[in-house]
């Protein structure tokens, strides 16, 4: 009887494993994703099975909202070899240190009473300033927490529609296929910043985040090292070195067939360059420097800017170029001297980055002077 | 006595089962940013010839602490934990030898966007994780006659978990969202252990355990992934406060080298955490105990800027059936 009531036990025993085991597998490998945010994405302009998850999740790289600035010349904060980007709108002159945008990536805030973001992928290596208002009513933009082609994502908190940073573009949601309306960004290093313009504005370390902004978040060589790439290569080109920084420019609506054409700025030489160029039938002009480390776009659009007969000043700093009429313009295109103080030209469509990116996003780009 | 044997396993197993669901039902899984548990929850070696020990250990890591090197800074906004419940198998082929196996069940949480006006979103990740076997050897054996206790092992770490779950979407979740590495690892294990009878009950152990990581292909083929090599030392001092209680106080010390891909390093991986383990065992049988323990950080330094563990809780519930008496089933009848 003993015996009988161990094997009954026994028996007993082994069912309720089994269906435990059962249970157990039924609920393997489960996800989930749920919250009041988050994307709101049916259909992608881009290959979404190359949309990959960047690890920290939506907003997980949280975006600064209230960002303060302080005196470029009174500001002795970041290191002089770091690069910053810049933008322009009138007579305010704003920089974002990169050593703060690796850990934010999206600035929202006004300047000028403009509603402006300043986007930064550290992966790509480009910045990118969006004027919000003419982009598209409401839009407020986050880090999505994905990535394209090693390329932010952003999205936009009152929609949930996504937008490729390097495209320029929503890429899925409401607002799937308007192109943002940007803000030309030039980019330098630190050091060079502070000479150009000591009296412009530069972003402080009072993000309202508690956080270390003199480490390298991608590690000390991730701007130089060609092989430190983080997610996969698509379409790898060897025209250049992976991280070799070019100026590119891009049609409105760039996407993956687009034609674009890309600057290298080891091209423009030491000294203050200028290339005057086409670009899908316009005349472009494009400043740059390989030692100054930066390089800008212009579409020669009116008459006035089409006459202009401009030649590259060096060391007449922020100075970059003169016109026949005695005019200096800065990088930004604005003129800061002579009779026509005040004039800018129209800047180009276009941004800076790392070749590899550039050359991976647009497959069949253009290579100036290959 | 076979069939004795036999209904004993077919009892402790399906208890193991049990209690792996119930807690994986509740939570469940290690995380790759911080204390990935699977190899510091090996109990000590050698069971004795005909031994079999069962453990169910789960426990609870919340991952909330942002640390840039050794310096902590704030993190409103995002927020992680890691579930994990272990079931861990130790055999004694012989008195010296032994043969472990360690799975488990993991959940991973990971709350992002807390405190933006955007919302926040919450993806959680479920099942089963890696798991490891190992053969352990004890060199020297304590005794009456001899206060040191030396044992060695070795095994694997085997990919029994999934690397490549996808979001509702369809998107696959970064590699430490992912219950599973997907790579073989080896693992290298030892223990030393000093008592000071008769002088005192306290002893002292050493156990240290290393694991070389293999290679995983991430998204595409070619493109290799790495853990970085892991290393954890435990000093532990160990006493009884009675006859059924005792307790451990240990000092972890892990070290995870940077995570490679196609043999580059990645930033944002590897470190050094140093972690204050108090541990209370409690015999509430002669066959059964309970082990509660928490994790307390004394210091980290972290390559970049990761994610670390703000504490960590565990309850473990061991049940060691020896051969030579009567069985636990017969016991508890």
């Amino acid at each position: 009887m003993l015996i009988t009531n161990q094997t009954k036990r026994s028996a007993a025993a082994v069912i309720l494993g089994l269906a435990a085991i059962s249970l157990v597998f039924a609920s393997c490998n489960v996800s989930d994703s749920s919250g009041s945010g988050g994307l709101e994405v049916d259909e992608w302009l881009i290959n979404e099975n190359e949309v990959v998850d960047g690890g920290p999740g939506i907003d997980g790289i949280p975006s600064i909202e209230n960002p303060t600035f302080a005196t470029t010349s009174s500001t002795d904060d970041f290191e002089d070899n770091r690069r910053i980007a810049a933008l322009r709108i009138g007579d305010e002159l704003r920089a974002y240190p990169h050593q703060i945008m690796d850990q934010h990536e999206i600035v929202n805030h006004q300047v000028s009473g403009r509603d402006v973001t300043l986007s930064f992928c550290p992966l790509t290596g480009t910045s990118i300033g969006i004027d919000r208002e003419q982009t598209a009513s409401g839009v407020e933009f986050g880090v999505s927490g994905l990535l394209f082609r090693n390329n932010l994502i952003m999205y936009d908190r009152n929609t949930g529609s996504t937008w490729s940073q390097m495209q320029l573009r929503s890429v899925g949601g409401e607002f799937a296929g308007t192109d943002a309306e940007t803000i030309q960004v030039i980019e330098t290093t630190w050091g060079q910043w502070k000479e150009m313009y000591p009296d412009s504005q530069v972003m402080t370390k009072n993000t309202g985040f508690n956080r270390n902004y003199d480490i390298f978040v991608y590690g000390s060589d991730y701007t130089t090292n060609h092989n430190d790439i983080l997610f996969p290569i698509k379409n790898a080109d060897n025209r250049l070195q992976r991280k070799e920084r070019v100026h590119a420019l891009l049609p409105p609506g760039a996407n993956e067939e687009s034609d674009v054409k890309a600057y290298p700025l080891s091209n423009f030489g030491p000294g203050i360059t200028l290339i005057e160029d086409q670009f899908m039938g316009e005349e472009v002009l494009l400043v740059g420097s390989s030692d100054l480390d930066l390089a800008s776009s212009f579409q020669l659009e009116t008459a006035f800017e089409q006459e202009l007969q401009l030649e590259a000043v060096d060391g007449e700093l922020p100075i970059v170029m003169r016109d026949q009429h005695g005019n200096g313009w800065d990088i930004f295109g604005y003129a800061i001297d002579g009779p026509n103080q005040g004039q800018r030209l129209t800047a180009a469509r276009g941004y800076t980055g790392y070749w590899f990116a550039l050359a991976d996003f647009y497959p069949g780009i253009e290579l100036y002077n290959e | 006595m076979l069939q004795h044997k036999l209904r004993l396993l077919t009892s402790a197993f399906c208890l193991t089962t049990i209690s792996l669901f119930f807690a994986g039902a509740a939570l469940s899984q290690t995380c790759s940013c911080a204390g990935a548990p699977l190899l510091g929850t090996q109990s000590a070696g050698a069971t004795g010839a005909g031994n079999l020990l069962f453990g169910v250990t789960y426990e609870f890591n919340q991952i909330t602490n942002l640390y840039t090197g050794s310096e902590q800074i704030t993190n409103d906004s995002a927020d992680r934990n890691t579930q994990s419940t272990l079931v861990e198998i130790n055999y004694g082929i012989t008195d010296r030898l032994s043969a472990s196996g360690t799975f488990s069940y993991v959940r991973k949480q990971r709350t992002s966007g807390i405190g933006i006006p955007g919302g926040n979103q919450t993806s959680t990740t479920a099942g089963i994780g890696d798991g490891i076997a190992l053969l352990r050897y004890t060199l020297l054996p304590q005794s009456l006659w001899n206060r040191y206790h030396i044992a060695v092992g070795g095994g694997v770490k085997a990919p029994l978990g999934s690397s490549s779950l996808n979001n509702p979407n369809g998107r696959r979740f970064n590699a430490d969202m992912q219950p599973g590495t997907g790579a073989w690892d080896g693992v290298f294990w030892s223990s030393l252990g000093l008592n000071f009878l008769p002088v005192s009950t306290a002893s002292i152990s050493l156990t240290n355990s290393f694991r070389l990581t293999g290679t995983n292909e991430r998204f595409v083929e070619g493109d290799d992934y790495r853990f970085g090599n892991e290393f954890i030392s435990i000093l532990g001092i160990s006493n009884t406060i009675t006859d059924r209680i005792s307790y451990n106080i240990n000092t972890r010390y892990r070290s995870t080298s940077s995570d490679q891909r196609n043999s580059i390093s990645q930033p944002n991986t590897g470190g050094k955490w140093v972690t204050l383990i108090p541990d209370l065992y409690i015999s509430t049988s002669e066959r059964t105990s309970v082990k509660l323990s928490g994790q307390i950080p004394l210091y980290q330094d972290l390559s970049g800027l990761q994610p670390s563990t703000t504490y960590a809780l565990s309850a473990s519930f061991f049940i060691n059936i020896n051969s030579s008496q009567n069985t636990f089933i017969h016991a508890n009848n």
